[in-house]
Formats: C-alpha cells, sequence, structure tokens
C-alpha cells in the first residue's frame, strides 16, 4: 500500500509540475504555455480552421443603424455596402479587426510604449524608446484637443464600434496565433483615441530623422565646413518635386568637398549627448550606414501623354515590408455619398491611399526637416528640477512612466522631463530636449476622411488642409485631366533664417521656432507644361529657383532621374507602361558609379583586375535576376565607401558616425586629388582615388570568389540580392525571406540588399478617363493577418514579379459580379 | 462556441460518461476504449486541453480496477487528439502551418509533432494513474491480480 500511495504522490506531482508547464509556459526561457498553444480545438491549430472567411456570415454591431452588406471579393478585399458613412466606418472596423487584430494591437502598444503588457519584459527597451520620444504623450494631447464633432473624432468613434463587435465575438480558436504563442490575451477594448496613437507610430516611421545630430557628431569629427558639404543643404544633381519651366534635363551643381577640418571643439558636448540618441530601434531603418537612403515614388501624367487620354496616377510608397502588410485594402460605399477604395492602415479609420469616383491619390515622404534638438543646461544631472531659459531656472515637467506586464504589475518605471519644447532625453550625463512637429495638437484624420469624398483635385487639395505630419508629397489626379502635387505638413520657420543643421543651445528662447511655413510656401505644382509629375523623396525645390529651407541631405536622386528619363521619352503612356517602371531594373546610381571602378581597374594596368572591370564594363546596370555584375558593384561600393569615408569614424575599428549619400560619394570621385581618398588608417601609404577604387574592386572580386566560387550561376543577383518579408513579430516561420527580386539601390523599386526588408509597400495604378476610373494594384502580403490563411501572402509571388491585380469597385452592390464574391457579411445593429 | 453547440457538447459528453460507466460495469474494454476517447473529444469542446488531466483523473477513478487503465486512458487521449487534428486537416493545410508554428518556436517539426503527440498521452495517463490511486481498495484489488 505504501508503494501505492507513494507512487500516487509522485504521478501527482509530476502531473502538477506538467499541467503548471502546460497552463503557464517558462516566461525566462521563452517557452509559451504549450497546452493552449497545441489544443487541437482552440490552440494554433484552429487558425487552419479560420483560415477561409464562410461563405456567408451575420454578425449584429451595436451602434450600427441599419443593416449593412460587406461583400468580400475573391482577393479578400472587403467592398462595404452602408447607409451612411459611420456605418460604413463600423463595418469597415468590423472587416479590419477580424483580419488583422494582433497587428491593431501590436501596433498601438508599439506607438503607446505598452508592448510590455503583450510581451512581457523583453520589449521593455523598445517601451523606454516610445515615451522617451513622448509619442504616447502627443497621442493624448492630439486627443484631448480634437474636437469632438469632427469628421475625423465621429470616424474613430464609428471606427472602434466595429472593431470591439468584432473582438465581443472573438473566441479561444479565433484568437489571433501570435497571442498563443506569446501566452497572452488580446486587449479587451480598441478606444477609438489609439487611431491617433497609430498616427504617431507613422509620424515616428515617416518624419523621425535625427539629421541634426548626425551633421552634429560629423562636424565635430571633420569640422563644420566639410560636414556642410558632406551632408549639404543642396544636393549636387536637381530634379526637383516641383518642375523648373523650360527645364528638359536635370542640373549639376558639383562642390568640392573641403578637406576635413580640425573637430569643431564646440560641438564635442552636444555630439557626445547625439551618439546615443541617433538611432532609435523604433524608426525606420534607413540605410545610413551604406550612404544609400531608400524611400517612395509616386508620379502622375497629364492626359496628352497618355494613350487613352486621360490621367493616369503611379502610386508606389516603399516602407519597410512585413507579413501581415502594413496596408489593408478596402472599399467603402454609400449611395450618392462615399465610393472610395483603396488602403487604410489597420487601425485608422478610413483609406489613406485611394480612388473614389473622380480623384486618385498617393503619397511620398517629404522627409523636411521637422525636428530639432537643444542642449538644456539643468540644475541637477541627477534628479534635475529645472532648466535654464534667459538666465532664468525654469521647472521641469516630470512624468512617471510606468511600465506593466500582462497582469497589470509593475515592470519599471522611469521619469521622461519635458521642457517647453517636449521630452528630454539623458545621454551621456547631457539633456538634450526635442522639438518635433508630430508632438504638435492636430487631426489628419480630418483630412483623411474629408478628402476621400472629393470631385476635384482642387476639393481634395482643400480637404487635405488640417493634414500637419509627417510632411507627405500628396500627389493627386482627377477625372477632368488634372495633376497636381503639394508636400503637405507642417515646416517650422527658425529664428533669423538659420536652419536645423546641428544641436541648438537650449538655454535661450532666441533658438526656438518662430512660427510655421504658410501652406503656399511649399513644394508644389499643378498641371505642370512638362505634362507630368515625379516625386521620388528627393529634393522638392531646386534651390536656384526656391531657395527656401524646408530640410537638407535628401535622398539620392536615382529614382527621380529614373523616372523622368522614362516620362520625357514617352508621350503615349499606358498603365502597363507604369506597371513596367514600377519594376524598372536599371540602376541610375550604377550607371554613373560603376565606370570609374572601370576606369580605375584599366589605370592599375593590374592584370588581376581584367575579369572585374570586363564584368562591370559589360553591365547594362540593370539588376536582372541573372545579372552577376550587380553582385561585384554592390561589394566594391561597399568597401570603397567604407574606406574612403575614415575620417567619419570617431576611433579604430568603429563605424562612421553617418555616412554621406552615394550622391556625395559621385562628387567626390570627380576630385581624384582629393585627401578624402586617403585612408588615414594605412600609416605610411597615402591612397588615390584609382588606388582606392581599384583596391575596392579587386578586393570584392577576391572575396566574392572565395565565397561564391568562380563566376556563375552562385554570382546571379537572384541569390545574392533580394528582399526579406519579416512576420510583425519577427516569427521566421511565419516571414517570407529572400525573395529574389529586380531590386537594388537606386533602382526605382529599391532593395536594401540580402539582410534589407524595405520595399515597394503598395503598387497602384489609377486611370481616370473622362468615361471611367480603371485601377490595377498589388501590395506584399495578403489581406488576412492569420499565417495559416491562404490570404496571408497570397499577392506576395505576384508583387515579387511585378504583376499587378485587376480591381474590382463596383458602384453598388447590384452590379458585382457574382462570381468575384468570395464571402458576404451580413451586419446588423 | 455558440450556445446550442455548447448544449450539444455538454449533452454528448454526459452520454459519453453514463455510456463509459456502463461499459466499465459490464467489463467491455473495447466499448470503455471507445467511449473514453468520444469523451476526451467532447470535453475538448468545452474546456480545451483541461480535458486531458480533468477527463484522465475521471477515467482513473472510473476505471481505477482495470489492468493497464494508465495505458488505456493515455492512449484514448492521444488518439482523441489525432482525430482532432484529423479533423483540422481537413479545414486546411495543418502540415505547413505546423512547420511554420515549429520555425517560429525555433524547433523542428519533429521535435513539435513529438510534443503534441507525448503531451496528451502523458497528462492524461498521469491523470489516470493519480485517480486510479484516490481509490487505494481498487488499487489493492488490481494489485493483487497481479
Amino acid at each position: 500500500m505504501a508503494r501505492g500511495l507513494v507512487g500516487t504522490i509522485g504521478s501527482a506531482v509530476a502531473l502538477a509540475a506538467t499541467v503548471f508547464l502546460c497552463a503557464r509556459g517558462v516566461g525566462g526561457a521563452g517557452v509559451p504555455p504549450i497546452g493552449p498553444l497545441l489544443d487541437p480545438v482552440d490552440g494554433a491549430a484552429a487558425s487552419v480552421r479560420y483560415g477561409d472567411l464562410p461563405t456567408t456570415e451575420s454578425q449584429n454591431i451595436p451602434g450600427l443603424s441599419g443593416e449593412t452588406r460587406v461583400l468580400f471579393d475573391v482577393r479578400g478585399v472587403p467592398h462595404i455596402f452602408a447607409a451612411n458613412t459611420r456605418d460604413a466606418y463600423r463595418a469597415l472596423g468590423y472587416a479590419v479587426a477580424r483580419d488583422r487584430f494582433f497587428q491593431m494591437e501590436l501596433t498601438y502598444r508599439a506607438a503607446s510604449g505598452t508592448l510590455t503588457e503583450l510581451a512581457g519584459a523583453r520589449a521593455l527597451p523598445l517601451d523606454k524608446e516610445a515615451r522617451a520620444l513622448g509619442l504616447g504623450w502627443a497621442a493624448e494631447q492630439k486627443w484631448a484637443a480634437s474636437d469632438t464633432a469632427s469628421e475625423g473624432r465621429r470616424a474613430m468613434d464609428a471606427f472602434a464600434d466595429g472593431v470591439n463587435a468584432y473582438r465581443a465575438t472573438m473566441t479561444p480558436a479565433t484568437t489571433p496565433v501570435e497571442y498563443k504563442l506569446l501566452g497572452a490575451t488580446p486587449m479587451a477594448t480598441w478606444e477609438p483615441k489609439y487611431s491617433v496613437y497609430l498616427l504617431m507610430r507613422m509620424a515616428l516611421t515617416l518624419a523621425y530623422d535625427p539629421e541634426d545630430l548626425r551633421r552634429t557628431r560629423a562636424a565635430a569629427l571633420v569640422g563644420r565646413d566639410a560636414a556642410n558639404v558632406l551632408f549639404p543643404r543642396n544636393m549636387p544633381i536637381q530634379e526637383p518635386i516641383q518642375p523648373v519651366i523650360g527645364r528638359t534635363a536635370p542640373r549639376e551643381q558639383w562642390a568640392t568637398i573641403p578637406v576635413p577640418g580640425a573637430p569643431d571643439t564646440s560641438l564635442l558636448v552636444p555630439a557626445k549627448a547625439a551618439s546615443l540618441l541617433e538611432h532609435t530601434a523604433l524608426a525606420m531603418p534607413g540605410a545610413e550606414q551604406t550612404g544609400d537612403a531608400l524611400g517612395s515614388n509616386n508620379w502622375a501624367i497629364s492626359p496628352r501623354r497618355t494613350a487613352s487620354g486621360g490621367a493616369l496616377l503611379s502610386g508606389d510608397p516603399h516602407l519597410d515590408l512585413s507579413l501581415p502588410s502594413i496596408w489593408y485594402e478596402a472599399h467603402l460605399v454609400v449611395k450618392d455619398s462615399l465610393d472610395v477604395y483603396g488602403v487604410t492602415f489597420p487601425g485608422a479609420p478610413t483609406i489613406v491611399i485611394g480612388f473614389n469616383q473622380n480623384v486618385a491619390w498617393t503619397f511620398t515622404n517629404t522627409g523636411g526637416d521637422v525636428a530639432d534638438y537643444f542642449l538644456e543646461q539643468v540644475d541637477d544631472a541627477k534628479t534635475p528640477t529645472k532648466y535654464m531659459l534667459d538666465g532664468q531656472w525654469q521647472k521641469l515637467t516630470p512624468r512617471i512612466e510606468t511600465y506593466r506586464n500582462a497582469g497589470g504589475a509593475t515592470v519599471a518605471t522611469d521619469t521622461v522631463y519635458y521642457t517647453h519644447r517636449g521630452p528630454t532625453a539623458r545621454e551621456n550625463g547631457q539633456f538634450l530636449s526635442f522639438r518635433w512637429t508630430a508632438h504638435d495638437p492636430s487631426n489628419e484624420l480630418d483630412g483623411f476622411v474629408a478628402a476621400t469624398r472629393a470631385s476635384t483635385v482642387q476639393q481634395w487639395q482643400s480637404a487635405m488642409l488640417p493634414y500637419k505630419t509627417p510632411t507627405q508629397n500628396m500627389l493627386v489626379a482627377d477625372r477632368a485631366g488634372t495633376i497636381a502635387i503639394r508636400s503637405y505638413g507642417e515646416y517650422p520657420v527658425r529664428p533669423n533664417g538659420e536652419e536645423g543643421s546641428y544641436v541648438r543651445d537650449g538655454r535661450t528662447r532666441a533658438s526656438d521656432w518662430t512660427g510655421m511655413l504658410p501652406i503656399d510656401s511649399m513644394p508644389q505644382v499643378t498641371n505642370p507644361a512638362q505634362g507630368y509629375i515625379v516625386s521620388a523623396n528627393q529634393q522638392p525645390f531646386d534651390p536656384a529657383v526656391v531657395s527656401r529651407y524646408v530640410g537638407s541631405n535628401w535622398p539620392d536622386p536615382w529614382r527621380a532621374l529614373r523616372i523622368n528619363e522614362l516620362l520625357r521619352a514617352d508621350d503615349k503612356v499606358t498603365p502597363d507602361r507604369i506597371r513596367q517602371m514600377q519594376m524598372d531594373p536599371l540602376n541610375v546610381r550604377a550607371r554613373m558609379l560603376a565606370p570609374y571602378f572601370v576606369r580605375a581597374a584599366e589605370r592599375s594596368g593590374n592584370a588581376s583586375l581584367a575579369a572585374a572591370a570586363t564584368m562591370l564594363r559589360d553591365w547594362d546596370y540593370k539588376y536582372a535576376l541573372s545579372a552577376r555584375a550587380p553582385v561585384l558593384f554592390e561589394a566594391a561600393m561597399k568597401r570603397a565607401v567604407r574606406n574612403t569615408w575614415d575620417e567619419l569614424s570617431p576611433g579604430a575599428g568603429k563605424p562612421a558616425v553617418a555616412i554621406p549619400a552615394s550622391v556625395i560619394f559621385l562628387e567626390l570621385l570627380r576630385d581624384s586629388t582629393s585627401v578624402w581618398w586617403d585612408d588615414r588608417r594605412t600609416a605610411g601609404t597615402v591612397e588615390t582615388r584609382d588606388g582606392l577604387l581599384a583596391d575596392a574592386l579587386k578586393g570584392a572580386y577576391d572575396s566574392l570568389t572565395t565565397t561564391l566560387g568562380p563566376v556563375g550561376v552562385p554570382w546571379e543577383w537572384r541569390r545574392a540580392g533580394g528582399i526579406n518579408v519579416h512576420h510583425l513579430a519577427n516569427l521566421p516561420g511565419f516571414s517570407r525571406d529572400h525573395l529574389p527580386v529586380t531590386s537594388g539601390y537606386g533602382t526605382i523599386a529599391p532593395a536594401s540588399g540580402a539582410n534589407g526588408s524595405h520595399g515597394a509597400s503598395w503598387r497602384m495604378i489609377v486611370e481616370l478617363t473622362k468615361e471611367r476610373r480603371t485601377a490595377w494594384s498589388i501590395y506584399p502580403g495578403g489581406q488576412s493577418g492569420n499565417p495559416a490563411s491562404r490570404r496571408y501572402d497570397d499577392r506576395l509571388e505576384k508583387w515579387r514579379t511585378g504583376q499587378l491585380d485587376s480591381l474590382v469597385v463596383p458602384e453598388s452592390e447590384a452590379v458585382f459580379p457574382k462570381a468575384r464574391i468570395l464571402s458576404t457579411l451580413d451586419l446588423r445593429p | 462556441m455558440s450556445f446550442s453547440s455548447l448544449i450539444l457538447t455538454v449533452g454528448a459528453l454526459i452520454a459519453a460518461g453514463v455510456a463509459l460507466l456502463w461499459a466499465n460495469q459490464t467489463r467491455n474494454r473495447p466499448m470503455f476504449v471507445v467511449l473514453a476517447i468520444a469523451l476526451f473529444v467532447a470535453a475538448e469542446f468545452v474546456i480545451g486541453w483541461w480535458a486531458l488531466p480533468v477527463v484522465g483523473l475521471v477515467l482513473g477513478l472510473i476505471g481505477a480496477r482495470r489492468t493497464g487503465v494508465v495505458a488505456i486512458v493515455g492512449g484514448a487521449a492521444l488518439t482523441a487528439w489525432v482525430l482532432l487534428f484529423a479533423w483540422t486537416m481537413m479545414e486546411g493545410n495543418l502540415g505547413n502551418f505546423m512547420h511554420a508554428l515549429a520555425a517560429s518556436m525555433k524547433l523542428t517539426p519533429t521535435l513539435l509533432l513529438s510534443v503534441a503527440a507525448v503531451l496528451p498521452a502523458l497528462l492524461a495517463g498521469t491523470a489516470a494513474r493519480v485517480g486510479a490511486g484516490l481509490r487505494p481498495e481498487a488499487s489493492e484489488t488490481r494489485a493483487s491480480k497481479g
């Protein structure tokens, strides 16, 4: 009996331990609760059963004023037919939440700095960054300042109704698999204000570019004269967004880069403080370390240059790609009131980029200088209470930030101190305060909502006037054939015509912004004489024509040059031609830089360089999947850039504080005798331009031969290039990595290389003739956030190969083609 | 789960339980096994993975006098999970998804599959052992039968 009892007790202990492991997991070891995860009914496997949309379904949404029908087409796009706009937003909230609830919560939490409540203490660094940047603080201010009767606010309220109606139907089985892997519970309620947090998250992605920190650190090493040319206000090749009348080719104005000067000692303190602030894990990963910025494109063509005689608009925004996609496609129809199709951010209550019956619109990032850092003097570096302003101590406003876990227990606390300018960050014993237009009260959604109903370009532009951040080049076209672009958003005016190039002196109000530029001062044009408009994040004004300061160190002009080149050569543009342009593999950057490598190799007389030089010389500068030269060129560029800008490294073995754009590298290439070519790390040897380039080419060729073998299939761009589309939470099984694409740094569809995940997030072409609107689009991924669904990544292969879907845009339920209906959802009050 | 589905499932649960008691009384071993599987399946829909320890414990108590009750219960639980996964496979590509899930957990698919197979047998079997042990007279009878 004793043995039996011992056995029973032993079994009970083993059972208790197994049950505990199943129910709780091992948080520290990253083991999720495996009981609910593996449960065949409600666990991860349930995602498979809910992968497809039901053929028919009906649900209730409290607050809905009438029956609303949602028809999902075969691409998984909801077409919402509602009695009024508020019902349409409610239905949108329901549809988006059903497909993307985890994404919505993750994005909100990333902006509010509450990821720890979803993912535990491991998310603490990200939450601290978000709160240090004042994202949640600003969202609260915007929400509090918004007019409760405004269209944007009412849209957010209605959208939240729909989200919460879906949340109420969520069961353990339909809970997204990510929650099960995290051992977390979905948030109970989506509050309307969370849409504002989402916009703050986008502002961080698109408008947080601490150019002044970068330039400050560079100037502290090589002096202001050199830094001002390496990271210039005006770029040496001008193909501006606002076209110059009569100009038919880009304008070049090359400077000589000053020799590296003595370190600017006046900048040592702010540079030290800036060193830790500059790179935030939350912001969009750019390509600063290689000097090749990435970005977005849009262009529009007037009827007189199109084959159909209607206006054509190409939307091609680029972002960090993810699965599920940052975009969600939808169509909202309210009889005689609204008929808008396009994409929205999951969590935003209306269409952001798209078209209605008469107008189409799309954006690129302007990237103006909308933020400044100020070096503050505080009374006590450890526990500050005051900061100095014009000789008087002013009170700092402390904000206690509490970080909690899913159970509500405090994980950590810290204090963010605010000056009148914004939040401060303490780095290296110094306090930098942060003034950013994105912190100011605004209600972008008022603009987005009103713009969806515009009938003309002019109406659309007026509707967008409330828009403040992030600054965007908003391109718009209408059925009457008008095309126009204007940069929307707030651009600060600094005192005495100053520019926001360096960390500013926080001890005086004289450093503060004095206002914002009026809308008429923004880069803009309507129906230009050239018959088309192109924006690709390039410098918007040619400084020879407009000297107004709106920013500096603009992204490289390569994409803008190529798009303009193609459009100048074609006065019968078709939608399919635009599709081809969006995937154009030719790289202007390579076309302008590669010949320098070839000439350097030829001048060197080194026989071992012949094969490499031949490969580059015979190249057509296209990043075709079978091309081999792009692999060599990119490897050689990487070496050349690293060895050239050694002066910008703060010490042996340390990476450069900032890398100039590749067009600045081209500027330096024009000066074969510049002292910048000397690599200071090789004492006793003075490098020359051609020597450095030849060495970089040889080193790249030899290295590739070692790692890939003799020139052959392994050298093909399809293997060495590629793009990664990571899952939002970086779950490798739900990611799609190493997709071969005809893209590279500088191509119209840019890609950041084998380890990159930046690319075309949404391609759209809209043709607006007097008779009809026709549209095509694609984005990488699919409508569903459920990795077990066919709709999770069903568009990926088409996107990769440059195909577009023809869009179904029925004006009413009655004309919806039956064969294109996948699922019907009836929503009732 | 809708209210009507819940009622149906609970009804099935009660019916399976009653039938199982009958099968145990009449010492109908195949019927006991079938009903144990049915009980696990039905209970899964009501209490999820907790069905494994709970039903296992109950079956251990009920079948304490049976030889090999731990193995029977563990096997029934495993079979129930296999049936439920098979049902899911009819709805979509479970294999591909489990591969992706394993990769996301940084596990090999084989290891994840092994855990999914061992878990029901281990939990239900251990619970049955505890259940059987809670009826000492039954344990003694079973022990004396050797």
